[in-house]
């Protein structure tokens, strides 16, 4: 075995180095006063309530799948019982993800909102420390997990050393139980967050803002503690572990089908099509980790700029470096991919179509979700005519949103297989995920300075204080769409290159949709993002119905509330997230776990002219184009109304005259967001 | 969405070798019919409970059409 793959989990503990360092700078700045620490406790404690009990439903899961897995590992040749093993590690890590990220948000939210008090440069130098420590800390754990346990299962499985073999296969089977674990906890964490945020969100607008006529973050609004909890589990802890799962499947799915490459003559025994993904995943933790370095504002400078200029710098120094990694890495002359031949110029040019496809991605989203553009602004001004027709132009523009990002990934999709085949897709994916610290820094830097305002806000700190935070909440508003269209592009290709590794080991070689149970897996497929959808948003209304009422209840129960002299009891409205985000997670969970193993085992000699393999390969086909288009639509709808509100807030011109927050218009625009909300944060990022 | 598609491919991807063909045969019911009882056997009930049910289901199928 060649000692250059013990590089890639010390480059992760090089990344959870850097994690513990950075984290130890956050916690040493100022927390700012009495009042501010004491706020910012209470989020802490909903934060860590809430996740201390999602992790032992979780836990619960984890035994239960750990025994199928178990099961399923004794009855193959091809798998082994160790496979929990991976399962476990994948599903302790992801959570750790989320764990690592939400614990360094609750110190960055006050620190930034202190450091606001001296300068802008200071609040961005926190608040992305943050960020950073996130990003790093995910990076870090995804690859010393992957790159660790393939060390031991290659050592475990493959005494051969045949990298082409079918021990390799075992072994890789077996490493499959990290991505599955990671994924399992990454859906239940963004679908419980997820709902608890938005229920938490919902109940906070239509009461405190619509009803009592209350600014956001306001301290006499009982719900805003858990609105502000809201986003550190679901946008920070609910996004680390996603990205986290994403990372993972998009190195392994890489990995499996380089397996299938040949090649002779390398320096690595034929490991290097194998190597290569977790080798460009090392390097992208340096780019990222310079690119984060690179992020500094002088005051009164743009944010944005800022964080766009370390974002390129990361980008360019991957595509740069990746291609004398390919070079170094992979033999010279030809390699074969079920029939398809290519040469290590084509894998440089797949990682390269990754790249442009991300970047690209994120433009058109943020075109579709951005203040002042045509989309957002076509929806201000059907919000003159009522509500009706701003949820009507919502809905439109949602669906328009999804004909220039699908054009791009079909673009993407051809360009990749056209350079290295099967190989080439799944590569671009991971070279589009190879900077996903550096994304995920700037991801995780939004909700943190939109926490660090609501604390200037409840704690009623100077006017310039909420000013600065209020330009690095609106930046992060920017980079969370932008985040959003980059998620969904390298979950597009992801999908695709696990569906090709899937096709791989359950040994078909195409999907024939003429034949009528796979036609029927295709539609059943395309629903299932529909039901989830559904099951989702309405998770959030009866978690948000029941927070309503609690509200109501407060203000008319609680006396002194409204004038500021008597305390809201936050504590019942973090219980009330709390338990509908745990209540309601486990069946749209249950779904995306149960649909395949019940399919793919339901339909063994069911058919006579079509296996079950063939037949789950249509249902993944159909969920993976539904599902994709259903996650542009919803989250830039979602995205689409909240800006179109945004915009009221420092008045827009409609029909040749402005209008403000609290006009007839504004309120239309606050139906099409409430509306938007689960669309967004709920179903369309899960 | 972006998990719940990824999820599933991993799921799949999982479970593919133990639901995998081998020689474009297994998991795809006989095709040619040779008498009655071959009929009824491709039946998917039939052909799932002799073939692919857990043992214990098998045991359960068996004692029943001996019942009958």
């Amino acid at each position: 075995m060649t000692p250059y793959l013990y590089a890639v989990p010390l480059l992760g503990v090089f990344a959870l180095l850097y994690t513990w360092l950075r984290a130890g700078w956050v916690a040493k700045q100022d927390a700012g006063d009495e009042r501010m620490r004491t706020i910012s406790g209470y989020i802490a404690d909903g934060a860590i309530a809430f996740l201390k009990a999602e992790y032992k439903v979780l836990a619960l899961f984890g035994l239960i799948a750990g025994a199928f897995l178990f099961y399923l590992g004794t009855t193959s040749s091809n798998s082994s019982p160790v496979i929990v093993i991976a399962f476990l590690i994948g599903a302790v890590f992801s959570a750790l993800a989320g764990f690592i990220g939400m614990k360094i948000a609750t110190k960055a939210n006050v620190r930034t909102a202190q450091a606001a008090k001296t300068s802008l440069s200071t609040a961005l130098n926190v608040s992305f420390s943050g960020g950073s420590v996130m990003g790093m800390g995910v990076a870090g754990l995804a690859v010393l997990g992957l790159g660790s346990l393939f060390i031991i299962f290659y050592k475990m499985f493959v005494p051969s050393g045949l990298a082409n073999g079918e021990e390799m296969v075992k072994a890789l089977e077996v490493l499959t139980g990290f991505s599955l674990g990671a994924e399992s906890i990454a859906l239940f964490a963004r679908v419980g967050g997820g709902i608890y945020t938005k229920a938490a969100d919902v109940g906070a607008d239509l009461v405190g803002k619509v009803e009592a006529g209350i600014p956001e973050d306001d301290p006499r609004n009982p719900a805003t503690i858990a609105d502000n909890v809201g986003d550190n589990v679901g946008d920070v802890a609910g996004m680390g572990a996603d990205l986290f799962g994403s990372y993972v499947a998009t190195i392994l799915a890489t990995m499996v089908l380089g397996r299938e490459v040949t090649v002779t003559n390398d320096q690595f025994g034929g490991l290097s099509p194998i190597f290569l993904p977790m080798a460009i995943a090392g390097m992208g933790i340096v780019a990222s980790l310079i690119g984060i370095l690179c992020v500094r504002v002088k005051e009164g400078g743009n944010v944005q700029t800022a964080l766009n200029t370390g974002n390129y710098i990361s980008v360019v120094i991957s595509a740069v470096a990746s291609y004398f990694l390919i070079m170094w890495i992979m033999p010279s002359g030809n390699f074969t991919i079920r029939g398809f031949s290519f040469d290590a110029m084509g894998i440089f040019y797949a990682v390269i179509v990754g790249l442009v496809v991300g970047t690209l991605m994120s433009i058109i989203t943020e075109y579709y979700t951005a203040m002042g553009k045509r989309p957002v602004n076509t929806i201000v001004q059907q919000s003159s005519t009522g509500h009706a027709t701003t949820v009507i132009g919502g809905l439109a523009m949602g669906m328009e949103s999804t004909v220039l990002p699908i054009l791009v990934l079909a673009a993407g999709i051809i360009l990749s297989y056209e350079a290295a085949g099967l190989y080439g897709v799944a590569i671009a994916a991971a070279g589009m995920m190879a900077t996903t610290a550096m994304q995920l820094a700037i991801d995780a830097f939004g909700p943190i300075a939109d926490n660090a305002g609501g604390i200037a806000e409840m704690c009623e700190l100077p006017k310039e204080v909420r000013e600065r935070t209020d330009i690095l909440d609106a930046v992060g508003n920017t980079t969370a769409a932008t985040g959003k269209g980059f998620a969904i592009a390298s979950a597009a290709l992801t999908s695709l290159a696990l569906f090709a590794a899937f096709m791989g080991t359950a040994n078909i070689t195409s999907i024939d949709i003429s034949k009528a149970p796979v036609l029927a897996g295709v539609f059943i497929g395309a629903m299932i993002p529909f039901i989830f959808s559904s099951l989702a948003i309405a998770a959030v209304g009866r978690a948000a119905m029941a927070m309503v009422q609690e509200v109501r209840r407060q203000f008319r129960e609680i006396p002194g509330i409204m004038e500021g002299t008597g305390r809201p009891e936050y504590e019942k409205c973090v219980a009330i997230s709390t338990q509908a985000a745990i209540r309601e997670m486990i069946l749209p969970g249950a779904i995306a776990l149960l649909t395949p193993i019940i399919v793919g085992f339901g339909c063994r000699g069911l058919f006579s002219n079509a296996s079950s393999p063939e037949v789950l390969g249509g249902l993944l086909a159909g969920v993976t184009v539904s599902g994709v288009l259903m996650a542009m639509f919803q989250s830039n709808a979602g995205g689409a109304w909240d800006n179109a509100k945004k915009s009221f807030e420092k008045g827009v011109l409609v029909n040749g005259k402005m209008e403000y927050k609290g006009s007839d218009a504004h309120k239309a625009s606050v139906t099409g967001d409430t509306v938007g909300d689960p669309f967004k944060d709920t179903s369309g990022r899960a | 969405m972006n998990i719940l598609i990824k999820l599933m491919s991993i799921v799949s991807l999982v479970i593919a070798p133990h639901i995998a063909e081998k020689g474009g045969e297994r998991g795809m019911a006989p095709v040619k019919l040779e008498n009655e009882r071959t009929e009824i056997a491709t039946r998917p009930h039939v052909r799932y409970a002799e073939s692919f049910a857990p043992t214990a289901v098998k045991v359960i199928y068996t004692a029943l059409r001996e019942v009958k």
